[in-house]
């Protein structure tokens, strides 16, 4: 990937210039815009460094990290490039997700987020669905906050089948992480599970 | 319960049958709204309109004690990192160490990142905040806290606090919040109460520490000093012995109070020492005066440049 200094914000601090390797955001940025509509000026006064070959951080540009000793990390997670399309990390996701204008459900109801954060995958409607662009990766939120992203996938229209809900969309493939995910008999709005 | 092991601060409690009573009882469950994505009032709306009222910790705007029944972290507010959870007198030491957005801070022993999380939330994510630990596991529990809340301001490092590099920089304040015996968690892990267990076993680790905070600290700018122990091996008896190695006027104690919470000040002697007059700017907090944990606090001004 390009590794310019011409930043999309403004420029770095010397101690992130001497300690990571900036990359150019616009390229990234522009991924952005395209898919969600995020506006570059979201990210005004940050810098994408490359943390590995696989994820970039994002991080204050004004930041200053120590010379000595070396950095396990330099600000937080942001877009993975090791896959066929970018993918915003979780926490970049919450973060920045909310300045999307498409490909966003940004108040899903309780059971769809109950089974986001579950990992389940899920049917939307088309009015759940009225934003999204097509077949790729979907913010999805709960009272306008953004929770993370799931990959949407268009039902295919089959006048064969009888029983086809012609009010699906398609399915949201769930990517909260993991380690986040809540257990299957878990309510996240509270309830009889509280003890 | 046995608290055999606390017999020796019979002496320092002031209400001793309180400070008991406050031991036997669970410990109430706290938070702090993550005012990078929501702000207290609508956090405390958000958790009332999912059934769960959240009284506002009086000394801590941000803060909240949530039921006891509540498993805070598997509520939509927490996964959404909205709030973090943190025991109340946890929330102390960064309130006193008071970032500002845009400075330069390390949080010397940083993991599991409570500390780290809510000192970047302060500095509204802008600036540089460097959160350090010397076990790279730890360091990883700090990332994680750090991702869910939303903070692109922090670095972490693995090393040990007590020789940081020089070359690191200067600082405008440095949390010192330093291992310890961990008496004052004994609400949530009682294993402390071990007799076993000799306090003051890590004080040259904790001296240490503090004097490498002081010589990392920029002249003006502030050191916080806190343990979760009521051991005064650990607490003042650290503190003398940096005052008695500094040279005069090198760092000054500040008042470490906060309105609205009830504390006791530092020690002026303990067995046979006598401590330094300043030593009562200190903080100690015991379990029965505002239902929490154990804690202390020390505040320090770095006055002139450092020959430590």
């Amino acid at each position: 990937m390009p590794v310019s200094p011409t930043l999309a914000t403004e420029t770095p601090s010397p101690e992130l210039l001497q300690t990571t390797k900036i990359v150019d955001a616009a390229p990234y940025f522009d991924t952005l815009q395209e898919r969600f509509g995020i506006p570059h000026e979201t990210f005004q006064g940050l810098c994408l460094v490359q943390a590995n070959s696989k994820i970039l951080h994002i991080v204050n540009a004004t930041h200053q990290p120590p010379l000595r000793p070396k950095t396990d990390g330099v600000g937080m997670p942001f877009l993975r490039i090791n896959m066929a399309v970018f993918k915003l990390t979780t926490p970049a996701a919450m973060r920045f997700g909310n300045a999307a204008t498409k490909n966003i459900l940004a108040d899903a109801p309780q059971p769809l987020v109950s089974a986001y954060l579950a990992r389940q995958t899920f049917d939307v409607t088309h009015e759940q669905a009225k934003n999204f662009t097509g077949r790729g990766y979907v913010l999805i939120g709960y009272q306008n906050r953004i929770l993370g992203l799931g990959f949407f996938q268009p039902a295919v229209p089959d006048s064969d089948t009888p029983n086809h809900d012609s009010d699906i969309a398609g399915q949201v493939e769930s990517f909260f992480p993991k380690a986040w995910s809540l257990a299957d008999d878990c309510n996240p709005f509270g309830d009889e599970h509280e003890r | 319960m046995d608290f055999q092991s606390f017999e020796r601060y019979r002496s320092i409690v002031g209400d001793w049958d309180a400070f008991i009573a406050a031991l036997s009882r669970p410990q109430p469950v706290c938070v702090w709204a993550n005012t990078l994505k929501i702000t207290p009032e609508a956090l405390a709306k958000t958790l009332a309109e999912h059934g769960c009222e959240a009284l506002p910790i009086p000394w801590y705007s941000r803060g909240f004690t949530l039921p006891n029944h509540i498993s805070p972290g598997n509520r939509i507010e927490y996964l959404a990192g909205l709030y973090h959870v943190q025991e109340e007198t946890s929330m102390l030491p960064v309130v006193l160490l008071d970032p500002q957005p845009g400075e330069r801070i390390l949080d010397l022993c940083a993991a599991p990142g409570n500390k780290s999380v809510q000192i970047a939330v302060h500095m509204e994510s802008t600036g540089t905040l460097i959160a350090n630990d010397r076990d790279y596991r730890r360091v990883r529990a700090i990332g994680h806290a750090l991702e869910r809340l939303g903070v692109y301001n922090t670095s972490t490092t693995t090393y040990d606090a007590s020789s940081y590099p020089v070359s690191a920089g200067v600082f405008d304040r440095i949390l010192a919040d330093v291992p310890c015996s961990c008496e004052g968690t004994s609400r949530k892990h009682p294993e402390v109460l071990d007799p076993n267990r000799r306090p003051g076993a890590s004080s040259g680790l904790q001296k240490a520490i503090l004097k490498k905070a002081i010589q990392l600290c920029r002249p003006g700018g502030r050191i916080v000093y806190s343990t979760c122990t009521y051991a005064p091996e650990e607490n003042e008896m650290v503190i003398q012995e940096i005052l008695n190695q500094t040279p005069p006027n090198t760092v000054r104690m500040l008042p470490a109070s906060i309105p609205g919470f009830v504390s006791s000040p530092g020690l002026s002697s303990w067995q046979d020492h006598t401590f330094d007059p300043q030593m009562t700017n200190a903080m100690r907090v015991y379990p029965h005066q505002n239902d929490t944990g154990g804690f202390f606090v020390a505040v320090f001004e770095k006055v002139n440049p450092s020959t430590l």
